[in-house]
């Protein structure tokens, strides 16, 4: 069966996630996700876990996900997604619904609905320049779909019906104590009167029965009676809904359910895009990771929400590197740097755009991240032990060629024990062909293998943080100087508040 | 609709307010004149009474307008003229302010604040709606009626204007289409009946036609209003036997339903009902903003030239004279008999007036002994610019001055003169408030500004502040005792004409006049006089002592 997440087969589904990975708190992807999928409700839910089955796939979801940002195809979905949720609320007005007669003009909406949306979406399509395999694939999924004879029947008899049905008019008389039916039309004469008054006065004639979704006592009786002067068109009604239990073409439902994956993505991505973010497609590399204008997305969310900037920050890392290891002052972005990396591979992993300006990303088999836990009531040993046991999955032989993002490792250690250890962890990594960054206060770290690229974290003149991250060695910084800085004393800010 | 009785072209004025006009009406007393504008003054033989009520009103339409200064010589003579009219015209002016209260009024009692308010039930809120849109119209119709009576006696534009903007934008033939409309709703507003003229009660029935689709699960949709009447019926027992059996009847009439008795069924007809109604009168609402705003100018703006009726008349009874000014160019400023008007009226016209040309002076520097006159003379000039700049008379036997788009207060009250560097952070900030606030053509009235600090200080102060203010064009009087920045200005000003220098005028036998006369500041004041009047003795006790 055809599918737009994976390329081979649908059922193959992604690799099994037991639970959700340690990356999903430690890079903030639950923060970003949060947003992407907020007007999704449980549609999107799990969509984002779980990476493609293997390089192919991930290519196959690019491909596709290049094509539904294109500008027609992206409202071409959006419009046939908002058909989707149209029918469910007619869907659930069926439901509500106690009269069998208004049930079964309910699902003919439904129908109606379902029958406007895949043809609309046919036509969109069949205009726009699609280039991937995916959406070829969806558009003759579809084609085939549309000229199936069940299909044709379906669509001839609803369109009757609904045609018949919006032909209707009835006239009521109310009169304080009856109310008379008559079948036909007004002749409009009041409303012109009005009008002729109060030249587009713009007021509607509020229609009290569409409050409520069921019908109310009046409204059904006056239906009743409308029932018996046109017998005909109700008993076909009904035999419709007998002949049509079901609507929708088989494979239908599923795929509605994984273009939820990319529509979600791209609505979001352009939101995040009108508001100044940058995202490109990463683009396949072989051996080098590469990125320019990089940043955190999880922090220009929140930043964003409280009006300040974010830094972006450029990345290399060549063919014979293998791991970053940043050093450098507290509070100098080493963290949102390391996350920035992780949230670069993860949404390359994808099939995603990536928060950067320009991006080259090499196949990972897989991410893994190990953030130290600040609040962790685990002291000395417990702690240690505890970063130890969480360390022992990623380190295994299986995980060949993944990408590892280390925050901060055996913080309770002996510097000396640390350092020897955070060699070993290096190395090993180093040894089964993981790539990586290793965020640390250790500077022996940085020039502990050449494989390594020791990048840091820089301060200005004044040793205030700039945010950016850059090649260079690592090095010890004063304390007392960032003591005096944090109060605003250095000599050149005390020049600086009495020249302004 | 625009009443513009304040404006020729609109009902404000689209130029600024003062700034922090609150300051200006204490500094120049200018509340005592808005308290005048409350209630008429009449002589009887020597004798000052006051026979009306107070009406507060008036006097904050007089504030409210005067806040706003007009911006040329055309609305100047546009309101010169209306408030001429108005005197001329006074009962007619009364009967408009009277009339467009009562409206109000009675709106307001029908709920006009809480609009929208959950006091009263959706149906309730919609019978007080179309009560007032009843009001309105029905007040509309009675204002042009007053107007169509009363044409010939007005030779201002104002009034004449608004009877042609009434006929044009709701004439007579609109009024009765409108009229139909709220008697086809009568069974609504008015659904408990009424005693018709025989003494009969009757009913009021609706008979509304909704034309209509079935839409989406068959739901009734795009409601089309065909027909709206309103029935009368004599009245018959709704609960009576000829009811029920009419009811019976229709029961089983094909195509027919009878509500009788079914209150789920009733319950959806009366919304259906209300739905309707309430589209009507939506479709009706825009004549009840205009309308709304109509009287709500018409009363402010009646009551803006009564108030000004009224303060003519504090005048006439005080005998103080009065003309309406000319508008000259910037600077150009010559004034006969001006008089401090709201002193005057405290003390019965004796305060006296000061006569002088100031044309083409840009900075005047007022100095001399204490109760010499210098503040009230101030005050006098800043109170009739005022009253100038709002359209009105002023109180003075001629009067011509520029029109100034602002004007600004900086006044050290005297119970503020106290030294304290707290004083002088308030002036130093009202000041820069005011210089943030300088429009392109300013005038700066200061009194004693600067004084709350050491006479060196202050004059450093002031110098600087005056000297750049003069070059950016802001033109300035100035009541100082601070003489060294007197001293100074007249020093380097000697050949400037744009610079004059005023002094209280002391007779040869010391007595003062309360006249302002030109003359040169002097290098002493009231410091040496005052310790002459308090350690003089010593000194002539001292100087006796010693012969």
């Amino acid at each position: 069966m055809f599918s737009l997440l994976n390329k081979s087969d649908r059922n193959k589904r992604e690799k099994d996630v037991p639970e959700r990975p340690a990356y999903f708190i430690d890079l903030n992807l639950d923060q970003i996700l949060e947003k992407v999928t907020a007007d999704w409700g449980e549609e999107a839910e799990g969509l984002y876990e779980g990476f493609p089955e293997n390089r192919e796939t991930e290519e196959y979801r690019r491909a596709i996900y290049s094509d539904i940002k294109n500008s027609e195809v992206l409202s071409a979905m959006d419009g046939y997604y908002g058909s989707i949720k149209e029918r469910r609320l007619f869907a659930e007005r069926k439901e509500k619904a106690y009269e069998t007669l208004q049930t079964q003009a309910w699902y003919l909406r439904e129908t109606c609905a379902y029958v406007d949306a895949l043809e609309k979406l046919k036509e969109e399509l069949d205009k726009a320049a699609l280039t991937s395999e995916g959406m070829k694939g969806l558009l003759s999924f579809i084609n085939d779909c549309l000229s199936s004879e069940s299909y044709l029947k379906l669509k001839e008899e609803a369109m009757a019906l609904r045609t018949e049905l919006a032909s209707f008019r009835v006239l009521i008389t109310y009169e304080k104590e009856k109310i008379t039916i008559t079948d036909g039309k007004g002749t409009g004469a009041f409303e012109e009167f009005l009008s002729g008054c109060f030249p587009d006065h713009g007021k509607n004639f509020i229609n009290p029965f569409l409050d409520r979704e069921v019908f109310s006592d009046l409204e059904e009786e006056i239906v009743s009676l409308y029932r018996k002067k046109h017998k005909d068109f109700f008993k076909r009604l009904d035999k419709f809904c007998k002949n049509y239990p079901e609507y929708m073409h088989e494979g239908i439902s599923e795929l509605e359910h994984e273009m939820v994956y990319y529509l979600a993505y791209a609505q979001f991505q352009k939101k995040m895009e009108e508001r100044g973010f940058s995202f490109c497609t990463p683009k396949a590399s072989e051996d080098k990771l590469m990125a320019s204008g990089l940043y955190d997305l999880a922090l220009a969310l929140v930043n964003y929400e409280a009006g300040k900037e974010v830094v972006s920050n450029e990345t290399y890392l060549g063919v014979d590197e293998r791991f970053f290891v940043l050093t450098g002052p507290n509070q100098g972005g080493k963290t949102t740097y390391a996350r920035s990396l992780g949230q670069l591979v993860y949404l390359s992993k994808l099939g995603l755009d990536v928060p950067a300006e320009s991006a080259q990303v090499p196949y990972y088999s897989n991410l893994w991240t190990h953030f130290s836990v600040e609040e962790s009531t685990e002291t000395g040993r417990g702690k240690l032990m505890d970063e130890l046991v969480r360390l022992k999955p990623i380190m295994e032989k299986e995980q060949h060629g993944a990408f590892v993002v280390i925050n901060e490792l055996f913080t309770t250690a002996a510097n000396y024990d640390a350092t020897i250890m955070g060699k070993r962890v290096l190395e090993h990594l180093i040894g089964i062909n993981c790539k990586g960054i290793y965020v640390t206060h250790l500077i022996e770290l940085a020039s502990s293998y050449p494989e390594v690229v020791s990048i840091r974290a820089n301060v200005d003149e004044n040793l205030k943080q700039t945010y950016k991250i850059e090649r260079d060695e690592a090095r010890e910084i004063s304390g007392t100087d960032r003591q005096a800085y944090k109060y605003g004393l250095t000599y050149e800010q005390l020049k600086e508040r009495f020249n302004p | 609709m625009n009443v513009n009785l304040l404006y020729s072209d609109r009902e404000w004025g689209n130029t600024k307010a003062y700034f922090d006009w609150n300051s200006i009406c204490k500094d120049l007393g200018l509340e005592k004149l808005f308290k005048a504008a409350e209630r008429e003054c009449v002589l009887r033989g020597t004798k000052i009474d006051y026979p009306g009520e107070k009406d507060t009103y008036l006097g904050a339409a007089v504030k409210k307008v005067m806040r706003i200064p007009l911006r040329n010589e055309e609305e100047v003579r546009y309101r010169q003229e209306m408030i001429k009219d108005c005197i001329k015209k006074k009962a007619v002016v009364t009967e408009l302010y009277e009339m467009s209260g009562r409206i109000l009024e009675e709106w307001e009692k029908l709920g006009r604040k809480n609009n929208g308010m959950g006091v009263r039930d959706s149906k309730g809120r919609l019978i007080t709606d179309i009560r007032i849109l009843k009001l309105l119209v029905k007040g509309v119709s009675d204002v042009r009626a007053l107007l169509e009576d009363n044409l010939s006696g007005f030779s201002s534009e104002g009034f004449t204007a608004l009877y042609e903007r009434i006929i044009k934008e709701f004439p007579e033939d609109y009024n009765l289409n409108i009229d139909d409309i709220i008697n086809d709703l009568t069974f609504f507003s008015d659904a408990t009946g009424k005693k018709e003229e025989r003494g009969n009660y009757v009913l009021y029935y609706p008979r509304v036609k909704i034309d209509c689709g079935l839409s989406d699960g068959l739901k009734l949709s795009d409601l089309k209003l065909e027909h709206i009447e309103t029935i009368v019926k004599p009245y018959s027992n709704p609960r009576g036997v000829i009811a029920k059996l009419q009811s019976t009847i229709t029961s089983l009439t094909p195509g027919i339903i009878s509500l009788y008795d079914d209150q789920s069924m009733m319950g959806d007809a009366a919304e259906l009902e209300y739905q309707t109604v309430s589209y009507v009168y939506s479709v009706c609402t825009p004549l009840v903003s205009s309308f709304g705003q109509f009287f709500d100018q018409l009363h402010f703006q009646t009551a803006f030239y009564l108030g000004v009726i009224n303060i003519r008349s504090h005048l006439q009874c005080h005998h103080i004279d009065y003309c309406f000014p000319e508008v000259g160019e910037k600077n150009d400023l010559k004034y006969d008999d001006l008089k401090e008007v709201v002193m005057n009226l405290e003390q019965g016209g004796e305060v006296v007036g000061n006569s002088g040309n100031l044309n083409g002076k840009q900075l005047v520097v007022i100095t001399g002994a204490n109760q010499g006159g210098k503040s009230t003379f101030l005050r006098s000039i800043g109170i009739a610019q005022m009253m100038f700049q709002c359209g009105l008379f002023v109180a003075a036997k001629s009067y011509r001055s520029g029109l100034y788009s602002s004007v600004f207060a900086h006044f050290t009250r005297r119970e503020d003169s106290a030294m304290n560097s707290g004083r002088l952070d308030e002036e130093l900030r009202r000041m820069d408030q005011i210089v943030s606030n300088l429009g392109d053509d300013a005038l700066l009235l200061l009194n004693e500004s600067f004084a709350t600090t050491t006479e060196k200080e202050g004059s450093a102060i002031a110098y600087d502040i005056v000297r750049a203010l003069k070059e950016e064009g802001v033109s300035i009087f100035t009541v100082t005792h601070l003489l060294s920045f007197a001293q100074r200005i007249y020093e380097e000003s000697k050949d400037d004409e744009k610079v004059s220098f005023l002094s209280a005028e002391h007779l040869e036998d010391g007595r003062r006049t309360y006249r302002m006369i030109p003359h040169e500041p002097e290098m002493t004041s009231f410091g040496l006089e005052l310790y002459d009047q308090v350690l003089g003795e010593l000194k002539e006790e001292r100087e006796n002592g010693d012969t």
